[in-house]
């Protein structure tokens, strides 16, 4: 069943440039997850895949930014909702865990009353019962010692217990729905594995549907049913995640997947890096964004955006923004030139 | 927070003891002979020179120094030559005037700036954070001697609404009374400190507001008011109550020449008067008493930062 | 494994002795910060940040410094530019003691750091221009009327196209920053250069990017790398020799590939078995138990191996004492500190043939030490 369906979405802020052209971060984004379902979102710094969930919970700044769309989640449409309505739909319906928990925890208060805030003041939680329920969602993301941990601040705490942390406060009103922006980024290799196996494990048990945001390929294989690649505001891949590792279709995601340093394979002299940079959104070049950095452009790359259109012979549900494309078996030799 | 509070109390001894010799090295430079001043003119040069036996003037320095230090330490202030009684008889019984004054200015200053900063933020390049501005800009370019006039002209003299001066001593007729001869010299007091306040409170509110931790109570469905209240303002506030304290010690000194335009009776009003007057030990007590204050009020907002920061207490 | 005209890694010699061809050797380094409290902030403890390190970088070689967070690895890449206090140990770059460099004021020509974040390092107000001629005319390394010249040739040689010059670093993307950041760097004409975390906080598809930059500068220019991370598929594809730390200690150190294919030390291997396998059919994914303790306290040195918290295969003796430094067999170079270096059931399980499933750390039971506070996930 589906539980979040994204459809049309495009976000533009106004009044960032003198020419007053809008800086559209997200073009036409649409995608849907199933209650259970996880889905990965991929792509590098800037390519619109923040941008996405905050206009999903409608947390832009509240000046300039244009967001249309429509965004269906619980039968409602979102963006059609009360500033008020929308408020009682973060946490309870949408929950976020965000990148960097250090930044994300707020330093003036202890780990308690900041988990207990919304459980008090909204769902109607005594100080004792809120208190009780802390100390289990801490059990719950395996941070020992839960009753002393609620007395302390954020810096007293290591990046992967600040971590355990927000996702704590993220699922503490039981969402529907939780979207991990990036949540393993700012950990140690060590503790990033446990951190993922933690959202994977509570996304099963308590049958929330997760959208997981990361630029980095090896982190949702094992992780998400299905994944979206975004480049430039645009989603240009999507498919369940093993079609979408074992024949990766666009360019782009090749290039994304060649370029994750791989402890299973023998040790190259130059890592396969994607050439160049991601578009200035103010400026995107015309016609299919990725084709400067893209090793198999053509001259009619430029005339026109391609559309987002299911692969025929593959898997249903694979779909790319690529025309000229075939799916190629991972492994083959479909690298780009190395910068 | 009780150690914080204690290693920070022990950092206020040095400075009042700097305090105490800027105030007597004061005494020394400024120009002008003491003995003459209190004789007058026509004075012999022999009672001069007996006066200034009799007051100590010819002993050294630093033993004159650890003699009005042994003074101060017994409250002793010395005796204000114009007022004729010890200085601080003559200032404990303005010090609640100014007290009331300037505390006053500062509360209204504080609440009424961080309100308005607050709100002027939550709508960046908004009319409302435009307005801010140009007020800021308004209240810091008028000098508030000459603002304090306008005010008397607008609301005592053209309105009469108010009462421009005329106050002579606190308790004289009623609360109400004072308060009526308040509100014009708070209102002057307070403008200047006002828009510094508002001003750094909306920078620092638009700070902290786009900070993740703020984005994370949104996310989890905390309403505005509270995500201002508890996330923002509590984290926005330290560089404000920086700010507040600089300002209430401003207001202080600023005190001097807003009493005297609606002669209020409080140490800036006695200040002017031993100026003029060459009332020296006058002069020397008013500054000690204002600096001390401002080294209090500079403690205070310390402690209340600390308290505010949990990490400032570790370091 | 090396490109044409890459010169060979040397092996380096045994750690602390000085050959000519090292840019930089490290004896037994300490690095301690003293704790204060009280209302008189006296000195009540001592935080061993780095507690007797020693390890060499030969001339023209990139030698990485791998360890999480606590380790002391960024502490001791600090040291050898002269922002960490040293406590006591003998840090020399070519050849010459690095105090009195030092004291002569010479270490930034010879030594410079590139840090994790560049935004926070490069002035906002400065255009990189402006910041990498700000350098030139500081250290004189090129006359004033060459500076522009020498600028452009900077920044070709970090990959920055010259219409960059004129920006600001918040009109940079990441991996630009980071580049103008190497390029400052190398204003200077260092002989030897620390990169503490430089890809760390870089997507995935632009950290190769600045890995094969200092792979070329290495190969073009007279220069050696100490390049310091947490993350082990980066340091296979960078390292000609690894060092593993962890709690102030180096556990394991040898030749890149040597400490890749055969790992000695138990850290070691969980630090592999930690790299995320890009294959969604990959074994052992989501679901596995990992029983991992926070890392010591600094300011209370464990005694014993420093990782016994952590370590699956800890016993009494890894209680006990420190572990002694041994060489590994028939590996040159190759060195590691781990009383179970010999051990035939633990030397099986290291094997990196074994997929992370089978991972010791796994299987082991609940290994909660006196910490008093312990990481854990529990098993569904």
């Amino acid at each position: 069943m589906t539980v979040l369906e994204v459809e049309h979405l495009r976000v533009a802020h106004r009044g960032h440039n003198q020419a007053g052209t809008p800086l559209e971060t997200v073009r036409d984004v649409s995608f849907s997850v199933a209650a259970g379902e996880s889905l990965g979102v991929v792509g590098e710094s800037g390519c619109g895949k923040s941008q996405t969930m905050l206009a999903v919970l409608r947390m832009l700044a509240p000046t300039g930014a244009e967001i249309t769309g429509r965004v269906h989640f619980d039968g409602k449409d979102l963006t059609a909702l009360t500033p008020r309505q929308m408020r009682a739909v973060r946490g309870s319906g949408i929950g976020l865990v965000s990148q960097d928990a250090l930044s994300a925890l707020n330093p003036a208060m202890t780990i308690g009353a900041q988990m207990a805030e919304p459980l008090i003041h909204y769902d109607g939680f005594s100080r004792r019962d809120a208190a009780a329920r802390c100390a289990e969602l801490l059990d719950l993301v395996g941070l020992p010692g839960a009753r002393e941990r609620l007395r302390s601040h954020p810096h007293e705490l290591s990046g992967g217990m600040r971590q355990r942390v927000l996702i704590a406060m993220a699922i503490s009103r039981e969402p529907q729905v939780l979207i991990a922006d990036e949540p393993t980024t700012a950990l140690d290799v060590t503790i990033q594995s446990q951190v993922l196996q933690l959202i994977d494990r509570l996304r099963k048990d308590l049958r929330m549907a997760l959208i997981l945001i990361t630029h980095d390929l090896g982190v949702v294989a094992g992780v998400t049913d299905r994944i979206a690649v975004m480049y430039a505001g645009r989603i240009v891949e999507t498919a369940p995640t093993t079609a979408l590792f074992d024949h990766p279709a666009h360019p782009y995601t090749r290039a994304l997947m060649d370029s994750i340093p791989r402890m299973d394979r023998p040790r190259v002299e130059y890592l396969p890096a994607i050439p160049g940079f991601p578009p200035d959104p103010a400026a995107p070049p015309p016609g299919c964004a990725f084709r400067p950095r893209c090793p198999a452009a053509r001259a009619e790359c430029e005339d026109s955006v391609p559309g987002l259109l299911p692969l025929t012979s593959a898997v249903p549900g694979h779909a790319v923004r690529c025309p000229f494309t075939a799916p190629v078996p991972a492994g083959a030799d479909h690298r780009g030139e190395r910068s | 927070m009780l150690t914080f509070t204690l290693r920070r109390a022990l950092h206020m001894l040095p400075v009042i003891l700097g305090v105490t010799i800027a105030t007597f090295g004061l005494g020394q430079i400024i120009p002008g002979d003491q003995a003459s001043a209190l004789l007058g003119p026509t004075s012999s040069e022999e009672d001069r020179q007996a006066l200034r036996e009799d007051l100590g003037l010819d002993e050294p320095a630093l033993s004159r120094y650890f003699t009005y230090l042994g003074n101060l330490l017994s409250g002793d202030l010395g005796r204000s030559l114009s007022f004729g009684r010890p200085v601080s008889e003559v200032l404990s019984d303005r010090l609640l005037n100014t007290l009331l004054l300037s505390g006053t200015a500062i509360a209204v200053a504080a609440v009424a700036g961080v309100a308005i900063g607050t709100w002027a933020a939550q709508k960046p390049g908004s009319a409302r954070d435009r307005g801010l501005t140009i007020g800021v800009l308004f209240f810091n370019s008028v000098p508030s001697f000459w603002f304090g006039l306008v005010l008397i002209v607008v609301f005592s003299l053209q309105l009469r609404i108010l009462p421009a001066t005329g106050m002579t001593s606190i308790g004289g007729g009623g609360a109400l009374d004072i308060a009526a001869h308040m509100v014009l010299p708070v209102i002057t007091l307070a403008a200047w400190s006002l828009a510094v306040i508002a001003r750094m409170t909306r920078s620092s509110v638009l700070e902290v507001i786009g900070n993740d931790y703020v984005r994370t109570a949104r996310s989890r469905g905390v309403g505005e008011f509270r995500v201002i209240v508890r996330h923002v303002l509590p984290n926005a506030l330290p560089s404000v109550i920086t700010v507040i304290g600089l300002q209430a010690g401003f207001l202080l000194s600023g005190a001097v020449l807003t009493e005297t335009v609606f002669s209020w009776p409080g140490i800036g009003l006695a200040l002017h008067q031993a100026i003029s007057a060459r009332d020296i030990p006058l002069v020397q007590g008013g500054i000690l008493v204002i600096a001390i204050a401002f080294v209090l009020i500079n403690f205070l907002v310390d402690v209340i930062q600390a308290y505010f920061n949990p990490k400032i207490k570790l370091a | 494994m090396n490109a044409a005209g890459a010169s060979p890694p040397a092996t380096p010699g045994p750690p602390g002795t000085h050959t000519d061809s090292d840019a930089v050797t490290v004896a037994d380094l300490r690095v301690h910060f003293p704790i204060r409290t009280g209302v008189l902030r006296r000195v009540t403890g001592t935080a061993h940040a780095v507690d007797g390190v020693s390890f060499t970088v030969p001339a023209r070689s990139i030698v990485t410094i791998v360890g999480e967070s606590g380790s002391g690895k960024t502490t001791t890449g600090r040291a050898l530019v002269g922002l960490s206090p040293i406590a006591s140990g003998r840090v020399s770059v070519h050849g010459r003691a690095l105090e009195e460099i030092r004291r002569e004021g010479s270490l930034p020509r010879l030594a410079q750091i590139v840090h994790q974040d560049p935004y926070a390092s490069l002035n906002p107000r400065m255009t990189i221009r402006a910041m990498i001629r700000e350098v030139i005319s500081v250290h004189r390394t090129t006359p004033r009327e060459k500076a522009g010249e020498r600028v452009a040739e900077l920044l070709a040689q970090v990959g920055l196209r010259t219409e960059l010059a004129d920006r600001y670093p918040h009109e940079l993307s990441g991996g630009q920053r980071q580049r103008a950041a190497i390029a400052r760097a190398l204003a200077v004409e260092p002989r030897f250069i620390v990169c503490d975390e430089i890809v760390s906080a870089l997507d995935v598809s632009i950290q190769g990017q600045i890995v094969n930059l200092l792979k070329d500068l290495r190969r073009d220019q007279d220069v050696s790398f100490l390049f310091i991370s947490h993350d082990m598929s980066v340091v296979r594809h960078i390292s000609d020799h690894v060092i593993v730390m962890y709690g102030g200690l180096i556990m394991e150190s040898g030749p890149c590939d040597e400490v890749f294919s055969a790992p000695r030390h138990p850290y070691t291997h969980a630090l592999l078995a930690a790299v995320p396998v890009p294959d969604p059919r990959a074994p052992g994914r989501p679901g596995e138990v990992r029983t991992r303790a926070e890392p010591p306290d600094p300011a209370d040195p464990l005694p014993g191996c420093r990782f016994q918290r952590s370590c699956p295969f800890a016993t009494e003796v890894c209680r006990e004492g420190p572990p002694p430094p041994t060489t590994a067999a028939g590996a040159a170079g190759h060195t590691l500190a781990c009383h179970h270096a010999g051990t035939p059931g633990v030397r099986a399980a290291l094997s990196p043939k074994n997929p992370p499933p089978t991972n010791p750390s796994t299987e082991a039971p609940a290994t909660e030490g006196p910490s008093p506070s312990p990481e854990r996930t529990t098993a569904p």
